[in-house]
């Protein structure tokens, strides 16, 4: 008995990204295309110059392997070092191409703009 | 997390390990830590724990309540029964957490009331789970039992192996307390110790941290003198060096009791071993134990000695059965005849009673008192709760007209509450982990506590969030299901209009008078408290303490075995320290008034009639001690400099002594016979009162003699007056003792006055506690009778409006809100004073001068609180006068 406005999120946006999706991958890519999600979080701090929810970045992490544009795995503890098994994020290739082509459309709508930004 | 993250972060971190209930928990916790550890060096430590909490409250819920926040197996789509509960929880839970959002000042006055409460009591529980309920360190402890508590029966070694041997029912061990002087380290050190018999470990049930324990011929006389280190002074003063077992070091027995042979070693000792750490088996913590030396010369003492028995019960034995063992025991040794009357009085019980029975009155009203606060708390919030959903009986209805059955009705109600409960917990934890350490610093030595005992236990706060659980579901499920089924019949008639039911107004009232009485209760412990230390404070103690500093100098057995050579030692520091720049007068005494009790009982006897005995204290003095403290010299002279061991002894007595022994005759120029001196002296003059063991205990007759006259061989404390008590004063006359013996240890340097507030402490601080208590309570009680007459006051906004336009005045209407609060405070000052009588009989034993049914405190604290609840009902009774009737009347 669930109340259908529940999922409603999932399906929506499977074909493109977020915003916020869009920062992690982009971040990710920075670290490399491969990272767990402390480094991404910090990535992103630095960068922007913001405070991030680790949890929304955790979020966004499963929802987009969810959607196949990174995949995970689940690294095996350091046992020597006193480490924890950590979930390590891969960028797939075809998050890149989401990326170039939401780049390519940003930049074609920012085309011509400048004069109305050096105001 | 690494080594340099703190309590809190790591309370943070476990509850989000326990809030994400995924598999991946585990990544979720090592990628906060991270992110922590470079918070911590980039903000520091405080930034960086209160994102941590940040965290803790926000990332367990934040997975749970957005779609596909949780790592669900890739492809799998069974979904059990508890995977679809889970899922509806989560809607319900979503939507509750809109709903608080939408009333932001119902979330969080409930939450902050709540959190405030369950701090409280989560602090108090810790501290009373440490001190009072939990048992002794060791094994089996309800085995461990303590012979004849209350230090009347003291035994010598000789007699204590007398019983020793024939006592059956238990395994016997005895200790005496023992000072020692240390030198050699950086500064010599008086430090506290005791002697226990050979088998003291084997009972006790813990063996030393490091080296070995006792063994029999340890004691044995002329044998090798061997101690015990305590952990504590092993890291502080031998750098945690596990080679000085079986080293010589230079660790004296001071002359704690001259009178005792055996504690006069005179040698050096060898370490044996090491102390586990935090070791106090009797409640105070040692830093020395030698094994009981058992010295022929002792048993000249025919009756008093110095050991105390303790016991571990033998299989089935009782304490019960021990005592008439020892009765029966001692009934048929020699040597027993003169205690056979207090043997036969005296008590067996468990260790953990003798160590924390005194505190035991005192630790419990502060527990009831936290628990007043926590149940005023909890009525607050059910009235908080009561109104919401009185207020939300439209949409329920709605709800319910719709088809939503009680079930779902209640389910999403059970949610908001829980999380309210959660929310409230989770910030009452984080409060109670920043107050707990704070607390436990300013807790009064005479608890007896190690602090690293007292910690915040899980029990305390499941029980605090059962309490709390347990409150929001009676007052927010139980009435609004209640009303669903008739409202949904009326709802499609007049929404708005659904008024409370008298069943209901009365539950309102009912709650805010046993707030008001529960207040009352606190408001007047709190009175009888601070009245009671106001007593305190005025007192005149026989004394000025203002401009005196004092010294306590403790030479060594060892060094100044021979009295002349104490006696030279203190003349001399003294009459460097009288030619101080600013020193007015300066002297010493044995037992400083407030600061060291009193001495051991002499007797003196009556020239007169030698068959009457007068039991009294006395204190070993030098000239001019008198003068430092101001302490008056009602008839005759102080003790000169001319009073000398050649000269005929002398001595004075005080007021109180005088009146005893010869009354409306002059005390000077009588004799007295000091038992254990020997000799007679002659009274040269006669000084005031002076209130030697505490601020609130009356003077005892007492005697002062020079020590120039005595054989006094122990710790004198330094007394001088000056003009200005400059800080460097103290460090001055530290000078002075040490240029005549850089070896011996000064124990205590302070001024007269930080010695009288420090005595004073503990009262001080219960006074606080309940004054904290009964402000917090009245705050409360304050909001909840806002709350209910402001409430009401909406309810009958129609009412109110009619009978304006029918005439009524503003002032009138304002009168009777008002009269209504006032019967409100008053049924609840009613009920408050019975219960505030019966509650305060606990805090007798905390009280000094002041009954306990002060009438005085009690009308006082009934004044304040019916003053508090009219302020806080005057606002919306105002409100009340002033409903415009035309608003009313249009919105029929």
């Amino acid at each position: 008995m669930l109340p259908s406005f529940g999922r409603k999120g999932c399906t929506v946006a499977r074909e493109s990204l977020g915003e916020f999706e869009q920062r992690v991958l982009l971040a990710m890519l920075q670290l490399g295309g491969e990272a767990y999600s402390a480094p991404i979080v910090l990535e992103l701090e630095e960068r922007t110059g913001r405070s991030i929810a680790p949890a929304s970045v955790y979020i966004a992490l499963r929802r987009m392997e969810k959607r196949g544009f990174v995949e995970s795995v689940l690294e095996e503890p350091d046992r020597e070092i006193g480490g924890r098994g950590r979930r390590v994020f891969t960028v797939k290739p075809v998050a890149v191409e989401k990326l170039r082509v939401a780049r390519r459309e940003l930049e074609q709508l920012w085309a011509g703009l400048d004069p109305v930004f050096a105001r | 997390m690494s080594a340099g993250s703190s309590r809190s972060a790591r309370l943070a971190r476990a509850i989000v390990a326990r809030t994400v209930w995924d598999s991946e928990a585990q990544d979720a916790v090592s990628n906060l830590d991270d992110i922590y550890e470079r918070k911590l060096e980039s903000r520091g430590r405080l930034a960086a724990d209160a994102w941590y909490w940040v965290q803790a409250l926000t990332f367990g819920p934040r997975l749970w309540l957005t779609p596909g926040g949780r790592m669900r197996s890739a492809g799998v789509r069974d979904r059990s029964a508890l995977s679809v509960w889970l899922d509806a929880l989560r809607v319900d839970a979503r939507f509750a957490l809109r709903g608080l959002r939408r009333s932001p000042g119902f979330a969080a006055a409930a939450v902050a009331t709540l959190a405030v409460g369950i701090a409280a009591t989560t602090v108090t529980f810790a501290v009373v789970e440490g001190v009072v309920l939990r048992p002794p360190p060791f094994p089996e402890p309800d085995r461990l039992v303590w012979a004849w508590p209350g230090g009347e029966l003291a035994l010598t070694h000789e007699r204590y192996l007398q019983i020793e041997r024939s006592v059956g029912s238990a395994d016997l061990t005895a200790f005496a307390t023992r000072t020692f002087a240390l030198q050699g380290a950086d500064r010599p050190d008086e430090v506290v110790g005791m002697a226990v018999s050979a088998d003291h470990f084997s009972v006790m049930g813990r063996s030393p941290a490091l080296g070995r324990a006792f063994i029999a011929s340890d004691g044995a006389p002329g044998g090798e003198t061997v101690a015990l280190i305590g952990h504590e002074l092993w890291t502080t003063h031998f750098g945690a060096d596990p080679s000085v077992v079986g080293r010589r070091v230079d660790l004296y027995t001071s002359a704690a009791i001259p009178m005792i042979q055996g504690a006069f070693t005179g040698t050096p000792h060898t370490v044996i071993g090491v102390l586990p750490p935090g070791y106090r088996p009797f409640g105070f913590a040692v830093d020395v134990v030698t094994p009981l030396v058992a010295d022929p010369a002792e048993s000249s003492f025919a009756s008093m000695g110095e050991l105390t028995m303790v016991g571990r019960l033998t299989e089935g034995a009782t304490a019960g059965g021990l005592r008439s063992e020892l009765v029966s025991v001692t009934g048929r040794e020699p040597g027993f005849e003169s205690m056979e009357e207090d043997i036969a009085t005296a008590e067996v019980v468990s260790l953990h009673t003798a160590l924390t029975g005194h505190v035991r009155p005192v630790v419990l009203a502060m527990f009831g008192a936290v628990a007043l606060v926590l149940l005023i708390a909890c009525a607050n919030v059910a009235n908080l709760v009561l109104a919401r959903t009185s207020s939300r009986r439209g949409e329920l209805g709605v709800r319910a007209a719709l088809g939503a059955g009680r079930g779902r009705i209640g389910r999403q109600l059970v949610t908001e509450c829980g999380l309210l409960a959660a929310f409230a917990t989770a910030f009452g934890v984080g409060l109670a982990a920043f107050l707990l350490p704070a607390v436990v610093r300013r807790l009064p030595h005479e608890l007896g506590l190690a602090a690293d005992a007292i910690r915040i236990r899980p029990s305390v706060l499941i029980v605090a969030a059962a309490v709390i659980g347990l409150v929001l579901l009676i007052a927010g499920v139980l009435p609004a299901l209640r009303g669903t089924q008739r409202l949904a019949e009326s709802v499609a008639g007049r929404r708005g209009r659904i008024g409370s039911s008298r069943g209901e107004g009365r539950s309102y009232r009912g709650l805010i008078v046993s707030e008001l009485a529960l207040a009352l209760v606190l408001v007047s412990g709190a009175g009888l408290l601070i009245k009671s230390l106001s007593h305190l404070m005025t007192i005149d103690p026989g004394f000025s303490p203002g401009g005196v500093m004092t010294a306590r100098v403790a030479p060594s057995a060892e060094e100044y075995a021979d009295t002349e050579l104490r006696r030279a030692l203190f003349g001399r520091v003294l009459d460097e320290v009288r030619a101080l720049p600013g020193v007015e007068a300066a002297g010493a005494i044995h037992f400083l008034p407030i600061a060291d009790g009193g001495p051991g009982l002499n007797f003196l006897v009556d020239p007169a009639d030698p068959e009457s005995r007068a039991s009294t204290g006395y204190r070993v003095v030098t000239p001019e001690y008198f003068d430092a403290m101001r302490i008056e010299i009602v008839e005759g002279r102080d003790v000169s400099g001319t009073d000398g061991p050649a000269s005929s002894p002398v001595g004075l007595v005080n007021r109180a002594l005088a009146t005893r022994l010869w009354p409306g005759e002059s005390a000077v120029g009588r004799r007295l016979y000091r038992t254990s001196g020997d000799e007679w002296f002659t009274v040269v003059g006669v000084t005031a009162d002076v209130r030697q063991g505490a601020l609130g205990v009356a003077p005892e007759p007492e005697a002062y003699v020079p020590l120039a006259q005595t054989g006094w061989a122990s710790a004198m404390t330094i007394v001088l007056r000056a003009s200005e008590l400059a800080p460097e004063l103290a460090r001055s006359v530290e000078r002075i003792i040490w240029s005549v013996d850089p070896d011996v240890p000064i124990t205590r340097t302070a001024s007269m006055e930080e010695l009288v507030r420090a005595s004073i402490a503990s009262p001080r601080f219960y006074g606080l506690l309940f004054t904290l208590f009964a402000g917090i309570a009245l705050v409360l009680g304050a909001i909840g009778v806002y709350g209910v007459v402001s409430f009401g006051v909406r309810q009958r906004t129609d009412e109110i409006g009619i009978r304006m336009a029918l005439g009524a005045t503003g002032s009138r209407i304002l009168r009777r809100e008002m009269a209504s609060a006032a019967r409100l405070s008053s049924a609840g000052v009613v009920l408050g004073l019975v219960g505030a009588a019966l509650a305060s009989r606990a805090l007798g034993s905390l009280l000094f001068d002041v009954s306990p049914l002060d009438p005085l405190v009690f009308g006082a604290a009934a004044a304040v609180l019916v003053g508090v609840a009219l302020a806080a009902a005057w606002l919306p009774a105002v409100r009340a006068s002033r409903v415009d009737p035309l608003t009313t009347i249009r919105g029929d």
